[in-house]
């Protein structure tokens, strides 16, 4: 039984079928042991997921829960308090001793991130991702200088036996 | 407030068990509980019946919690074992379970039993689960609130329901030794 | 009649000088990168199919994706694209009919790397990319086999 073959059966089961192709799976049932089995085995598993969550409670008192909920929503809630109003001479001493404290760590900055090689002083860069489709695994080999991303593309269903979802050719 | 507060108490439960089901962890399932009733009551405003406030309040967490999970993957390497799964198809080949795992349990430790395997699937697989077999999403809404094709949707599912299938199998061989 | 000294103004003139010799050594340093692209394919195969001349991938490839977590045996190179990306500037790479690369240098070994797949783009990264070291793409391809467009930074 090939992969799309047991979608299909999954599809039946969830109820993601047209008429047609649901009455289509009903016949194919019928004569294919292997396709009963596992469409059993599918059932079973959803059958023992039912009302699972049922027995879960949350581990704190609900007038405990409350408080914390509460004091959150009056925190969010309550005006900021309008800062005092600041002299000139005041504001500007203020800005010119972090402005030299910006500018010797800047040069510091400079001079300590020469790179040195491949694993040198380099600082771990921040590394952000955006995905056009969420299914994608981030591995990082540190010592080889490796970063690979695994993607969901083409998407699993895509990658049928030919050469059409083919990206390399 | 009070209003508020009542259905706080009406709803903590369930809201909580979904959060868990996803986050897997007690401490983090309970602050996006917390959060996700913060929202609600922000947002409360914007609620104008055209589901339940069950429902309302169940989609907040579950963004929540996704926005969290998927906050963690961004910091987090994926094991060797997890990247082979995605990338290798096991499922596939997985042979089918023919004895329900399931039979002559009782329901405390049925749910002892899933609660082991649901914590061995990786979070994207327990989060497809978690969104069709609770939430009863369809798998085109599922695909929306997890920003993926319906095609990764039903492969997710598969895997999930054939991996949730053969370590429950494996419980059940393992308690009768 | 002497002028009064103000303390602390002497060091911030200073400083200031400072950092406009080190900004004016940051921008010497920005020079572009130098990269490789590869398109690879990976297969348990020990050959590549009937009417397909891709070559093995090199040695120091083949160790580094030896240590990723990959399940295929064997990788074979489909195509090399080397080129360079001057600061704030993008450069596109063009791996197959239906595969692209576009890295945009940011500066300071940063780059934003987007993978465009049949026209569509498929992801969208920035990170580090240090001299020597190599960003790999990868996906499922037909038959059990395997898509990879590795970036490396040779300069």
């Amino acid at each position: 039984m090939d992969y799309d073959a047991q979608l299909r059966l999954q599809a039946f089961l969830d109820g993601e079928l047209a008429e047609a192709e649901a009455s289509e799976v009903t016949d194919w049932l019928a004569r294919d042991r292997e396709a009963a089995a596992l469409l059993e085995e599918l059932r079973h598993t959803c059958e023992a997921l039912r009302g699972i969550e049922a027995g879960i409670r949350l581990p704190e008192s609900r007038e405990f829960f409350w408080s914390k909920v509460e004091r959150e929503i009056q925190r969010l809630e309550a005006p900021a308090p309008k800062p005092a109003p600041v002299p000139l001479f005041a504001l500007l001493r203020r800005c010119l001793v972090p402005a030299t404290a910006v500018a010797l760590l800047i040069i510091a900055g400079v001079v300590l991130t020469r790179p040195t090689g491949p694993s040198g002083l380099t600082p771990a860069a921040e590394i952000e991702t955006a995905l056009a489709d969420s299914g994608a695994f981030t591995y990082r080999d540190y010592s080889a200088g490796t970063t690979l991303v695994w993607l969901s593309y083409p998407a699993d269903n895509e990658v049928a036996e030919d050469d059409e979802t083919d990206i390399v050719e | 407030m009070a209003a508020f507060e009542e259905l706080v108490a009406r709803h903590r439960d369930k809201i909580y068990a979904r959060a868990y089901s996803m986050m897997r962890n007690e401490e983090e399932a309970v602050d996006l509980s917390q959060e996700a009733w913060v929202k609600g009551w922000q947002r409360l405003r914007q609620f104008q019946g055209e589901s339940s406030f069950g429902t309302w309040i169940t989609r907040i967490v579950i963004n929540l919690c996704l926005d969290q999970l998927r906050k963690q993957k961004r910091q987090r390497t994926e094991s060797i074992e997890a990247m082979s799964e995605e990338s290798g198809g096991v499922e596939r080949q997985m042979p089918v379970v023919t004895v329900n795992p399931t039979a002559g349990l009782e329901r405390g430790e049925l749910r002892q039993r899933i609660d082991r395997a649901l914590g061995q699937l990786s979070y994207e697989h327990r989060t497809v689960l978690v969104l069709h077999e609770f939430e009863e999403m369809e798998y085109k809404e599922i695909a929306r609130t997890m920003g993926c094709s319906i095609g990764t949707v039903m492969s997710r599912l598969f895997y999930a329901r054939r991996k949730l299938a053969v370590l429950l199998a494996d419980l059940k061989k393992q308690d009768s030794v | 009649m002497r002028a009064k000294v103000i303390p602390g103004t002497g060091l911030v003139w200073f400083s200031m000088a400072l950092v406009v010799l080190a900004g004016g050594e940051v921008c010497a340093r920005a020079a572009e990168m130098k990269l490789q692209a590869f398109l690879l394919w990976g297969t348990d195969d020990s050959k590549p199919p009937e009417g397909r001349t891709y070559k093995p991938v090199e040695a120091d490839i083949r160790q580094k994706l030896k240590d990723l977590p990959l399940k295929w045996a064997n990788w074979f190179e489909v195509n090399r694209v080397a080129f360079a990306v001057p600061q704030g500037t993008v450069k596109v790479a063009t791996m197959s009919e239906k595969c692209q690369v576009n890295v945009k240098n940011l500066g300071g070994s940063e780059v934003e790397v987007s993978l465009i797949g049949k026209g569509k783009e498929v992801v969208k990264r920035k990170q580090s990319l240090p001299k020597g070291e190599m960003l790999v793409l990868g996906g499922n391809a037909p038959n059990s086999t395997a898509w990879l467009v590795a970036l490396k930074r040779i300069e």
